[in-house]
């Protein structure tokens, strides 16, 4: 028997089955000559069945309303750091495939091919970017608005002065 | 299926494993709320508790009995809620005893049966806090002794000690009841 237990304690281990083997067969052989232990375990038993006999027995919709609250939060695996690797690993795919679909459009027929040639439109780009900004500079774009503001001005004054003119002139 | 492979499959997402689960430990942790909170509370707590063992079911290890777990989560969401119930003057098993009485109305089994939730709602209620958690966590949630004394934070003595008192009380009161 569990020499460290209190002597009362054994029948509630022992029915709730966390003695040792040893323990198990020793409170079993000690059963026959202690009046108190089977008295224990006369009790024990009663009050499972008493617990037993007042359950409470739930609606089913109880049960129902629950698993709707419940499965309706967020699903219950993802951590931050789970999300974390999974947003790399997405990540790390989204770049791979990226890096294929380029590769494949500048074929490797010479190593440095697709470089130079990426080179060529960037600066080619670039000149237009150039050319672009000039054409949209404040000056180009200031000169054209006076100029348009003077035409206006003068159709002004010559409509005034068809205006003025006494009827019958 | 054991109830821990069917956590280790909701713990991946599988909600049909989580409903069955659920359908499995209804009527113990209704009883176990009931019994603890009193019918109203039971029935809000239960829904709190399903959400929390959904939301927390990645913390489950499945080298452990998800009897514990389940119930550990029970317990602490019970004692978070009697704790704002508490600001409303909400005292532990109010009402338990009172509106047991008309939850099965019926044949004179039901009626048996529900005399016998009373008599124990009454009984539980000359226990202390600690004794009537004990009882409930063993007849209920089925949890051994060592995973009680971890649940309540105190030694293994002490939780089987609870135990024993408990029982000697309830007896006395359910016998001196039926005179």
């Amino acid at each position: 028997m569990d020499e460290t237990m209190p002597h009362e304690d054994l029948p509630f281990l022992y029915q709730s089955e966390e003695l040792s083997d040893a323990s198990r067969r020793s409170f079993e052989g000690h059963l026959s000559s202690c009046a108190e232990c089977r008295a224990a375990l006369g009790s024990i038993g009663w009050a499972a069945d008493l617990a037993h006999a007042a359950a409470i027995t739930p609606e089913p919709s109880l049960a129902r309303r629950a698993l709707l609250s419940s499965l309706g939060t967020p699903a219950p695996a993802w951590s931050w750091a789970d999300w974390g690797s999974s947003a790399g690993m997405g990540f790390g795919l989204a770049f791979a495939v990226g890096l294929f679909l380029f590769r494949s459009s500048h074929p490797a027929t010479d190593a440095l091919s697709w470089r130079s040639g990426l080179t060529a439109e960037i600066s080619e780009l670039s000149g237009r970017l150039d050319g672009l900004d000039t054409d949209l500079s404040v000056e180009a774009w200031n000169v054209e608005f006076n100029d348009g503001m003077d035409e206006l001005r003068r159709g002004q004054q010559g409509l005034q002065r068809q205006l003025a003119r006494p009827e019958g002139v | 299926m054991t109830d821990e492979q069917l956590a280790c499959r909701a713990k991946g997402g599988d909600h049909g494993a989580f409903e069955e689960l659920v359908r499995r430990y209804q009527g113990r942790l209704l009883s176990f709320l009931h019994y603890r909170a009193g019918r109203n509370a039971s029935e809000d707590v239960f829904q709190e508790i399903c959400i929390k063992w959904w939301t927390h079911m990645n913390s489950y290890e499945p080298t452990g009995r998800f009897a514990a777990w389940a119930f550990t989560i029970a317990r602490r969401a019970l004692i978070d809620f009697s704790e704002k119930e508490s600001r409303r003057a909400f005292l532990p098993l109010d009402g338990a005893a009172d509106t047991v009485a008309d939850s099965e109305p019926g044949p004179s089994r039901a009626a048996e049966s529900t005399e016998t939730r009373e008599r124990l709602a009454r009984a539980l209620l000359e226990l202390s806090d600690e004794q009537r958690e004990v009882f409930l966590l063993r007849e209920y949630g089925g949890l051994s002794f060592k995973e009680i004394a971890a649940a309540q934070g105190c030694p293994l003595n002490t939780a089987l000690a609870r135990m024993r008192y408990a029982l000697l009380k309830l007896r006395g009161s359910l016998e001196a009841c039926h005179g």
